[in-house]
């Protein structure tokens, strides 16, 4: 299914928490809305869901206004951040609720019911636990239930607030991965709402980062990535230094990523700055270094190989000279 | 405990918590333990065949069946009120919320003889819908359904206290959930919000109760004294006890301190039951 958001604009009192916010999420796409805590990414699933009402815009699910329709007609699944388990119910009758709930012609058989329970336990790999109930399961597979509860009822599309904030490391790179291979199966269009650029960088087809309620930019992991439109979606998906107009050909600021800073003993190039190294982190495959600037004072931020670093042999106080690779500005286009 | 000897310099000293424990459990006999006997052997002082005679006396009889409407009354409408109003407060953003909040603790608040002067206020002969009550033949103040309203009244905020923090804390996403899976209404309360706050629903059902069936002040001040019509069983303990009839007075009150203990031990049970569950939920 297609989603159309137009001009959404939504205030909470005097906090303008959506303004005007325009994303079409394509059909089968997987679409992660990005952004800092309170950027209103939440709030734009929940106007999706029929769980808050917009104060202005329109709301199109394939074409058809939506925006009379409440939560219960709109036949969204939704993944709470917390998963909203039923607590008092086991695994089963949680997978089974949205279909007992239902009435008339479309009311399936107990029989039924407990195939397509079953069928949907088993996709999310927890076929032998539908008995227990929710305390006694581990994050990872309460959000997995809470999956399989969402897509039991067969939505137009799936929304998954922070799906995987609430997990730790290790499971969250799992189950996004997971995610991302059990959406290509089902191919359902998704929308996912996250606070970390890794995880959306990973497992979306496009991203639209948000920031204090307005779209920054809409677009593939790559293109946020590496074309980012504005200084904002530039900083957010990553670290990042500022230059003041010290780079040959850039009036105002540039901006330059960590690992477009390279290292060296000797100065090569009459451009090259002299610096002095504050701190050196081996960070893994790579290795953080904290330069001071001779000349102007003002901390830098490097990552280099761990071999380079090695070879280098840097330690704090080290005299060194840096040189940027790549700079950007919002002032103008590229430069370099 | 002594034999990590880093613990000593971290707890009180002993004496001090046998002080404590002593000084509390000293309290508790003399003022709770002693008087609770007390009423029993008072009660059976002239035997148990006189005991079950107090009892059986009609009048008697008359204010266990009114202090049993009353609360008959007071505890559905409460249950009620008391679900809403959680609700509301819990789940829904609106102003002068907290005005409400206090509005509703106001009978905890106040003291139980002017609950009771204010309905005499409203609907007594000179009160300000006395007039009116009057020409259409309705009496509530020294009767029944003065008694009810008392009742119900000083009762009020039992419930709504005990549900409105648990359903703060449980938040409003699993009721989400129930619409978003295509639930009405209806189903999403009785299959969701309801067996959530079932336990705690009880506690304030067995508090209330307990009040409702206890009430003293309120109730006295619009009950009127008719002697086995407008008379609770708090009330007839009173006039038994003015009259001199000791035993009886004890016989009667000793069914309101049973309700006490049975009160208690429902009470510790659904404690036991919520502790357990909480301690496996996390």
């Amino acid at each position: 299914m297609r989603i159309e958001l137009e001009n959404i604009t939504k205030n909470f009192g005097n906090f303008r928490a959506l303004d005007s916010v325009s994303i079409t999420v394509q059909h089968g796409e997987l679409l992660a809305l990005l952004g800092p805590s309170g950027c209103g990414k939440t709030t734009l699933l929940r106007t999706i869901a029929g769980l808050e009402f917009p104060d202005s815009g329109v709301i199109r699910f394939d074409g058809v206004d939506v925006r009379e329709l409440s939560a219960r007609e709109r036949n969204v699944g939704f993944v709470f951040q917390h998963y909203a388990l039923f607590r008092h119910m086991t695994i089963f009758d949680n997978v089974a609720f949205g279909l007992k709930v239902r009435r008339g012609k479309e009311r399936l058989s107990k029989k039924e019911i407990r195939e397509r329970v079953m069928e949907l336990l088993s996709l999310v790999q927890l076929a032998n636990l539908e008995t227990r109930y929710p305390h006694e399961l581990s994050g990872g597979q309460r959000q997995r239930v809470a999956l399989a509860r969402a897509l039991a009822v067969q939505p137009r599309v799936l929304l998954l607030d922070e799906p995987f904030g609430a997990l730790d490391a290790q499971v969250r790179k799992e189950l996004r991965r997971w995610l991302r291979r059990l959406h290509d199966e089902i191919h359902i269009t998704s929308v996912f709402v996250t606070h970390d650029q890794e995880e959306a960088l990973e497992v979306a087809d496009r991203v639209a980062i948000l920031n204090k309620g307005k779209v920054e930019q809409i677009g593939t992991p790559d293109e946020v990535y590496r074309h980012p439109k504005t200084a904002f979606v530039l900083q957010f998906m990553g670290n990042v230094n500022l230059f003041h107009g010290r780079l040959e050909g850039v009036k105002g600021l540039g901006y330059v990523r960590p690992h477009e800073i390279e290292i060296d003993a000797i100065q090569k190039f009459p451009t090259d700055f002299a610096a002095t190294v504050e701190e050196v982190h081996p960070l893994g495959r790579f290795t953080r270094v904290t330069l001071l600037d001779d000349k102007t004072g003002q901390l830098v931020e490097a990552e280099i190989s761990y071999e380079t670093g090695k070879a280098l042999g840097l330690t704090a106080g080290m005299k060194v000279y840096y040189r940027v690779q790549n700079v950007q500005t919002f002032d103008g286009d590229y430069v370099i | 405990m002594m034999s990590n000897p880093r613990n000593r310099y971290l707890q009180d000293p002993l004496w001090l918590r046998l002080f404590f424990l002593g000084f509390t459990i000293v309290i508790v006999f003399l003022l709770f333990v002693l008087p609770l006997a007390e009423i029993f052997s008072q009660a059976f002082r002239k035997g148990v065949e006189f005991y079950f005679e107090a009892l059986r006396d009609p009048v008697t009889l008359a204010s266990v069946r009114l202090t049993l409407l009353a609360a008959a009354f007071a505890v559905p409408l409460n249950l009620i009120f008391g679900i809403a109003a959680a609700y509301a407060i819990a789940k829904f953003n609106f102003r002068g919320k907290s005005i409400l909040v206090a509005l509703i603790d106001l009978p905890f608040a106040v003291s139980p003889v002017i609950s009771g002067l204010i309905f005499v206020l409203l609907f007594g002969l000179q009160g300000l819908f006395g007039p009116t009550l009057q020409s259409a033949g309705l009496k509530i103040i020294f009767a029944v359904p003065g008694i009810i309203l008392a009742t119900i009244f000083v009762t009020f905020p039992f419930i709504a206290r005990e549900l409105i923090p648990l359903m703060e804390e449980q938040g409003k996403s699993e009721e989400e959930a129930a619409l978003l899976l295509g639930a009405s209404p209806f189903r999403m309360f009785w299959h969701v919000t309801l067996p959530n706050i079932r336990w705690g629903l009880l506690y304030g059902v067995i508090l209330c109760n307990a009040r409702a069936m206890g009430e003293f002040g309120a109730v006295s001040v619009v009950s009127g004294h008719i002697r086995g019509e407008t008379t609770t069983l708090p009330l007839h303990v009173e006039i038994l006890y003015n009259e001199y009839n000791f035993t009886a007075a004890f016989a009667v009150a000793s069914l309101l301190a049973l309700l006490a203990l049975v009160t208690l031990v429902v009470k510790t049970l659904i404690e036991l039951h919520t502790h357990l569950a909480s301690r496996r939920v996390m």
